[in-house]
């Protein structure tokens, strides 16, 4: 009908056909100057990828290393002591707790078993995920440089804490394309709950890429994504006509002024159209067996609940969908962090253990690749009074705790120690590293380019050649830094 | 080696071809790329200790032996086979094509030849207009360069368009909105050769015009209705938006319009308006969130400011250039850091207001914008309590007597008077009693009661602060003392000592006393250090030792009119500020010992607090500091005197009352008075200094305010501040700005930049494509006086923007960007430009200009408070502001509205210059369910109803008109009546529910019209508004 275009083919990236696909067949003539043209060459699988999706399971807020995963005894003996200045060695401190006249070390109140054959220290907040460590890859040196939470959130999805970078799962997807034909390629779940954790549309947006690489939020409730339903009083056989109408007359277009655009349109309202019949289906959980939910608890039922996003994850995951971003907020206990913990674990624990299990027996913990992990950890020290019942725990980006599962990561496995206070990472020579380089050379240490190197490769793709040229400058995920993690993978 | 250089080298002779290889068009932009990067400027990350950029390094080095390519090794290099040898290196992932060496190669035997960077290279001052073969087409010199270049290419224009397609393309393009049927009919009816002149200055001289330009400056300046952080708190700059529609309808030379935004402030007489105009430079996203630092963010705002003018005005990457030395372009970091001289001179603190009372105080300096009714208020009310003064120093003057009866009098009467509150700590703690009301009590709140200056005081542990009610003291006029004994632990760094504030983090709002290495420090706080007044002692108290201090103020507002007293003798002070201009903003209650999340007097004690609602006298400090009654002090005349009048003539102390009463008014009307942030230049230069690697925390060399060296030289004679580097911008021989600045204004014409990257014409920003016509374009730009409207007029009326956009496949596979022009442009509607154009067709769309942010309907998932508990609920409004301009719809930053992210709205987090315009699914659902689409196509189906004609065929024909501007083909006249038919099917069926569909928005149908009719005429209004005819512009 037309010869084929470039342009044209880039828009069947988000119809069906993915990156790898296109790249090899994209006649090389087309590849041109501008951003996209000149890096489609770095797109694609860059070797054979261990995760086919990832499901991110975002903590925000900035869950307490110590009360959680990373037990220290020794910060129990010595709670109410002063933080000694060697231990802090400078460290900046927020000017929530920065001013405070005394920083009371803060032992936890929780107490820490070993679980499983890997035997995992976890704390007694945590049964459920307790009984899967077994899969888990536990990251006890995961460290940041920002310090509040919008700039750390900001560096953690998008690689910058400069806003307008593109997210993390646009750089998936713009990387790899899609794997279905009917619903978006990189969907957000956020956990609905009145929190004073913001969450912005940034997080999961597309920055200087196309912005059909941007995140789709589901949201719970009748529209899970917006303007999905059809007005009221519209059925479906009515808009299908419309549409059919409306592809006659936009085909008509077409052969005066020949614009393979108007084609791509066309497709665009079929996969649209496609969308409003796949999303409702995929967000129904009621299809689920009664033994399924039961796995992820009772709060599975109420829609937008922790529990019922790890269930709708793994069904997203199900069909095709690249990149599932989680986001649970509510981890920052400056103050009663025992009883915040309390129920934030609650209202996560179960569900994350149950996507585990539930992916393990369906045979896709193989391929999906499942991260847990906050924008920081948060301090040794009690942010206001320490007191016998109650303490609390300021920001921490120094070091703090994440796991990965599935894809090829080393299940049952601990990687990094930290001091006896949970203040400091402490290198392979057991001594603490207070000025880690992000540029991966300081052993044992991750930093959060190291986590989207590691994230990346495990997808198949070099976090090196996945770039992207605006303004003159090819940009990453991973800026100019970041290394895999080989430790972490089997 | 050898072997491999017996393979490539090709005879020079073949090499020269017609035209001599063009460094900095061809070799620049190529070395820049693949080699720059590790041999360019940036000193740090340089290789080998090469340097390819600058000619003379690369041939001291060898690397390029002019006229001999065989005895360069760059030559060598690019075509060594060995990974340790090839150039670049196969980790850099850059390779370089067999033409880029065979460029190479060229170029040397050619004598490697080296040129600046076009772009930094002035345009010429006579630029010649190009004679191209064809006579009979050029409109106006642009078209000559166009049609000059086509035939170079060996290729023709495309045909005219047709006269409806000009119209829609011109409408939009000038007014973001679409033709009426009656616009196209006059314009088709109109035979004269003026004709389309004709349409242009009509649409030049609507108030749309300044709409539609204002939207991709806005984009530029990063506006946005929120601070974008957290909290994402109200930032109230609408009034710029304002400013910017109304610079753009009175076509305010560029020059000016660029001179005013950046230093409006600092031109001779500044008006309101030209201050206002700095805003600009504020509106960058500012965080709220507790505990940040506010020297971090001091410093991103200065970098966000460079940022946005090197992107807006020079269009170069400056960002690149804040930890290391550019890669690419000359700049070194220290001249970003230099640029960032001229704009980090204002009173600023780095972060916003927080807590609960977060958006009470906009950060300071803010222009203050009275409406004409308040401004004659204030005027008026000012002249009062200049009245209010005067009478009570003449009555002090002239009543010397009434003082000497009272001095001789055997039994005076010393009062004391306006005594509020008075503790000394003896009782319960739970409750500690104020001797002058007891009613009044303050609460320990975790500090201790131990023996103190007299029986017991209170010992602070730092943290714990010890609360006292507000004494009914809110506002910063109202006069005031507070007297105490303190014995500080140590020699504080900084210790709050009492403070009434809101916020509770930095920026306080307030009053407070703090010490300060031993100095006492007294202030009263709209925001620090922009909107205070603060004095502090010469004199340090001493650690470990009681000392009695008095702090007043008179309710002036001025630094003149607070006092310290130190063991009753008033101290020397130093002014730290001196600029408040507006009330300040308390907290809960005043406190003692400290205040949250900033230093306490740990470890030190207070004793005997006493509070005035008066600034009292030297005498009264004296006797509070002696513990005697005022009788038993031994007073000089003037201290009696300054007593009298003060605290006991009854006369005085009713004028007195009168002057707070006037200033209460005052501030009354006052606190009413919207502001806006704008620039305000310190007294001094603040220093500014390079941040190593762009940490804050790591402050390297002092830097001056200088601009780049590689740039044309700051002008002789101007300041050198903001307005000396706005003037230096628009000197006649920048050689970027007004190429920059034409080359945007060609990009919303054309949908292309003749530079493409119009954000970069630095050494990775595109070629132009056609160099020579964007410099006659710019010097046209500044011969006529930076005129917009004159230049936005030459544009679509050339013949190039003339043509028809159709095109054949082979044009297209020739040039798919269309960089050649042998096309007219094409290009999606923007967000806006849909959603209003959809309101437009329905009769729905309000024409107010200017005014607050609406709030349109939005998908209930979208609502603000669903993913930030810290926001309001979106609310949205009723009536108009459901069909206002989508410019005016509330742009929070940090969530965005989805039906115009939908369509490639930038965030307006940081500086934008293009948006892109994309094809992806999520676009139709919200052209077809967004109840703002929903309604307007049934509204237009009502048009189509009653305006359309009596048969389907009729009303199909004037719809499709009314949306795609122009007549419809048999074909699709015979698919839109079907259309309506099918439809009127299916709304008669049981499956469908046509008043349901009606209900939708809040616009009441008509009722006299027949539901279904109404139902199927909007699914054809539906059909109409997605059309590709709607949806491009063609």
């Amino acid at each position: 009908m037309f010869e084929i275009t470039r342009r044209h083919f880039l828009s069947k990236l988000s119809t069906g056909i993915g990156g790898a696909a296109l790249a090899s067949l994209l006649p090389q003539r087309m590849l041109g100057s501008t951003g996209e043209q000149a890096d489609m060459e770095r797109l694609i699988a860059h070797h054979a990828p261990k995760a086919k999706r990832i499901i991110y399971l975002f903590m925000s807020g900035g869950p307490a290393q110590q009360d959680l995963f990373d037990y220290k005894p020794k910060l129990n003996e010595l709670n109410g002591q002063e933080l000694p200045d060697d231990v802090r060695n400078g460290q900046r401190l927020t000017g929530m707790s920065g001013n405070q006249s005394s920083l009371p070390l803060a032992g936890s109140q929780f107490e820490f078993k070993q679980h499983g054959e890997s035997g995992a220290w976890v704390s007694e907040l945590l049964p459920h995920t307790a009984g899967v460590v077994d899969e888990l890859c536990f990251i006890k040196s995961m460290w940041t440089e920002a310090i509040n939470h919008d700039p750390a959130m900001t560096f953690f999805q998008t690689g910058s804490q400069i806003a307008g970078r593109p997210s993390m799962g646009s750089w998936v997807t713009y990387g790899l394309g899609s794997m279905n034909e009917n619903l978006p390629s990189f969907v957000v779940l956020a956990t609905k709950k009145p929190t004073d954790q913001p969450l912005y549309a940034r997080l999961w947006g597309n920055g200087f890429l196309d912005s059909r690489y941007q995140g789709v939020r589901f949201s719970a409730g009748d529209d899970p994504v917006f303007y999905l339903t059809n007005p009221d009083g519209v059925c479906r056989s009515g808009r299908r006509a419309l549409l059919d109408k409306l592809s006659d007359l936009n085909r008509l277009d077409f052969q005066n002024e020949l614009d393979p655009e108007i084609e791509s349109r066309v497709a665009q309202y079929e996969m649209a159209f496609r969308m409003q019949t796949s999303i409702p289906e995929v967000t129904d959980l009621s299809t689920e067996s009664e033994s399924v939910k039961e796995m992820y608890g009772p709060d599975v039922n109420k829609p937008g609940t922790f529990a019922a996003n790890c269930l709708l994850a793994r069904r997203l995951a199900e069909n095709g969908v690249r990149f599932i971003q989680l986001y649970h907020p509510g981890w920052d206990q400056h103050g009663n962090a025992p009883a915040g913990l309390k129920r934030q674990t609650k209202e996560t624990d179960q569900g994350c253990a149950a996507l585990i299990k539930d992916l393990k027996q369906r045979g896709m913990l193989e391929d999906t690749l499942v991260v847990w992990g906050g924008e920081f950890g948060r301090t040794s020290y009690s942010q206001g009074k320490l007191t016998k019942t109650s303490y609390g725990r300021d920001h921490h980006p120094r070091c703090f705790t994440a796991w990965m599962a599935g894809a090829g990561v080393k299940a049952g496995h601990t990687y990094g120690q930290t001091d006896d206070y949970g203040y400091n990472i402490l290198g392979p020579d057991a001594a603490p590293i207070f000025k880690p380089s992000k540029d991966g050379d300081t052993a044992g240490t991750v930093h959060v380019h190291d986590l989207h190197a590691t994230i990346l490769h495990q997808l198949g793709i070099d976090h090196t050649r996945l770039t992207y040229t605006f303004q003159g400058r090819r940009y990453r995920l991973t800026d100019v830094h970041g290394h895999v993690v080989k430790d972490l993978l089997a | 080696m050898l072997r491999a250089l017996a393979i490539w080298i090709v005879p020079v002779t073949c090499l020269q071809g017609a035209n001599p290889v063009s460094y900095a068009r061809e070799v620049l932009p190529l070395l820049s790329d693949k080699c720059f990067l590790c041999h360019g400027p940036d000193a740090n990350t340089r290789e080998a200790d090469l340097r390819i950029d600058v000619r003379e390094a690369a041939i001291e080095a060898g690397v390029i032996v002019p006229g001999d390519p065989k005895k360069s090794s760059l030559i060598h290099r690019i075509h060594a086979t060995d990974p340790d040898d090839i150039m670049p290196p196969p980790e850099s992932h850059l390779k370089l094509s067999a033409a880029d060496k065979k460029l190479l190669e060229t170029w040397i035997s050619e004598g490697a030849k080296y040129e600046r960077h076009w772009a930094f290279v002035a345009p010429p001052e006579q630029v010649k207009v190009p004679m191209p073969k064809m006579k009979d087409w050029a409109l106006n010199p642009i078209d000559h360069f166009v049609l000059a270049k086509l035939e170079k290419e060996g290729l023709k224009p495309t045909p005219e368009a047709s006269r409806e397609r000009w119209l829609r393309r011109v409408t939009f393009d000038l007014s973001g909105l679409p033709p009426s049927q009656q616009e196209i009919d006059n314009f088709l009816a109109d035979e004269s050769p003026q004709a389309h002149e004709k349409v242009v200055d009509h649409l030049l001289a609507s108030t749309r015009f300044g709409e539609r330009m204002a939207v991709p400056w806005l984009d530029v300046a990063r506006y946005a209705d929120s601070f974008g952080f957290q909290a994402d708190v109200d930032m109230h700059a609408w009034p710029y938006r304002d400013w910017v529609i109304e610079a753009f309808n009175n076509n305010k030379p560029f020059d000016e319009f660029i001179i005013e935004q950046l230093a409006g402030d600092l031109l001779p007489k500044a008006t309101r308006n030209q201050r206002l105009a700095t805003a600009f430079n504020r509106i960058h996203r500012k965080t709220n969130e507790g505990g940040s630092v506010p020297e971090e963010f001091r410093q991103e705002g200065i970098s966000d400011r460079v940022n946005t003018v090197g992107t807006a005005f020079l269009a170069l990457t400056m960002d690149c250039a804040r930890c290391h030395d550019h890669k690419y372009d000359p700049i070194k970091t220290e001249e970003f850091y230099s640029m960032g001289a001229f704009f980090n001179s204002i009173d600023e603190f780095g972060i916003l207001k927080g807590g609960q009372t977060r958006g009470t105080v906009l950060p300071q300096p803010a222009l203050m914008l009275p409406t004409p009714e308040q401004e004659a208020k204030l005027t008026e009310l000012a002249k009062q309590v200049e009245d209010a003064e005067v009478a009570l120093t003449q009555h002090i003057k002239s009543s010397e007597h009434a003082f000497q009866q009272w001095l001789d009098a055997s039994k005076r009467d010393m009062p004391t008077a306006d005594r509020v509150g008075a503790f000394s700590f003896e009782q319960d703690p739970n409750a500690l009693t104020n001797a002058v009301d007891a009613k009044q009590n303050a609460h320990l709140g975790g500090n201790q009661l131990k023996p103190g200056k007299f029986g017991q005081g209170i010992l602070a542990d730092g943290d714990s602060l010890t609360r006292l009610p507000d004494f009914g003291i809110k506002h910063a006029d109202q006069p005031v003392s507070f007297s105490l004994w303190i014995k500080p632990a140590t020699r504080y760094p900084r210790a709050v000592v009492f403070a009434n504030s809101s916020s509770f983090d930095r920026p306080f709002s307030g009053y407070e006393t703090l010490l300060e290495e031993g100095r006492v420090t007294w202030s009263l706080v709209r925001e620090f250090p922009g909107n205070a007044i603060s004095i502090t002692t010469f004199e340090e108290i001493p650690a470990k030792e009681w000392t009695h201090i008095t702090v007043t103020s008179d309710g002036s507002r001025e630094a003149a009119g607070l006092a310290i007293y130190i063991n009753g003798q008033q101290a020397e002070t130093r002014v730290v500020v001196d600029n408040l201009t507006r009330d300040y903003n308390i907290g809960s209650g005043l406190r003692f010992c400290g205040r949250g999340r900033d230093f306490g007097i740990a470890g030190g004690m207070i004793d005997e607090v006493v509070i005035h609602r008066r600034a009292i006298t030297t005498l009264e400090a004296r006797a509070l500091h002696a513990n005697q009654p005022l009788a038993k002090i031994e007073a000089t005349s003037g201290q009696m005197r300054e007593y009298y009048f003060s605290a006991v003539d009854a006369v005085a102390r009713k004028l007195s009352k009168a002057l707070d009463d006037a200033r209460a008014a005052y501030r009354q009307v006052e606190n009413q008075v919207r502001e806006i942030v704008t620039m305000v230049e310190s007294k001094e230069p603040v220093p500014h200094y390079v941040l190593e690697r762009g940490d804050y925390t790591q402050r390297g060399k002092q830097v001056q305010r200088i601009t780049p060296d590689w740039l044309p030289p700051f002008p002789e004679g101007e300041p050198r501040n903001r307005l000396g580097f706005a003037r230096w911008l628009v000197m006649a021989d920048h050689p970027l700005t007004a190429r920059v600045s034409i080359n945007r204004i060609w990009q919303e014409i054309f949908g292309t930049g003749i530079v493409e990257t119009s954000d970069n014409f630095g050494l990775q920003g595109a070629q132009p494509s056609h160099p020579d016509l964007l410099d006659w374009l710019a010097r046209d730009f500044i011969s006529s006086g930076w005129d917009q409207k004159r230049a936005i007029k030459q544009m679509v009326l050339s013949a190039t923007y003339r043509q028809d956009s159709a095109v054949s496949p082979e044009l297209r596979e020739r040039d798919p960007q269309n960089a050649l022009l042998a096309r007219g442009p094409a290009r999606r509607l923007t967000a806006e430009q849909l959603r209003d154009s959809a309101l437009d067709h329905a009769g729905l769309l309000a024409d107010t200009v200017g005014g607050p942010p609406v709030k349109p309907y939005q998908a209930p998932g979208s609502m603000w408070k669903v993913l930030n508990n810290f926001l309001p609920d979106y609310k949205r409004d009723l009536g108009e502001g459901l069909y206002r301009r989508s410019m005016y719809t509330f742009w929070r930053r940090t969530t965005t509205p989805p039906n115009m992210m939908i369509f490639d709205t930038t965030t307006r987090d940081v500086c934008s210059t293009r948006r892109q315009t994309t094809n992806t699914p999520l676009q139709p659902l919200v052209l077809l369910n967004d109840p703002q689409y929903v309604e307007a196509a049934r509204k237009l189906g009502e048009r189509i109803l009653r305006e359309g004609g009596g048969t389907d065929q009729q009303r199909a024909r004037w719809a499709y008109r009314e949306v795609a501007g122009k007549q419809p083909s048999t074909k699709h006249l015979e698919i839109l009546v079907a259309l309506i038919r099918e439809q009127r099917e299916v709304f008669m069926s049981d499956a469908s529910d046509p008043e349901a569909l009606l209900k939708v928005g809040d616009s009441a149908a008509d009722a006299s019209i027949d539901p279904v009719e109404l139902a199927s005429h909007a699914a054809l209004a539906q059909a109409l508004l997605n059309l590709d005819a709607n949806i491009m512009l063609r």
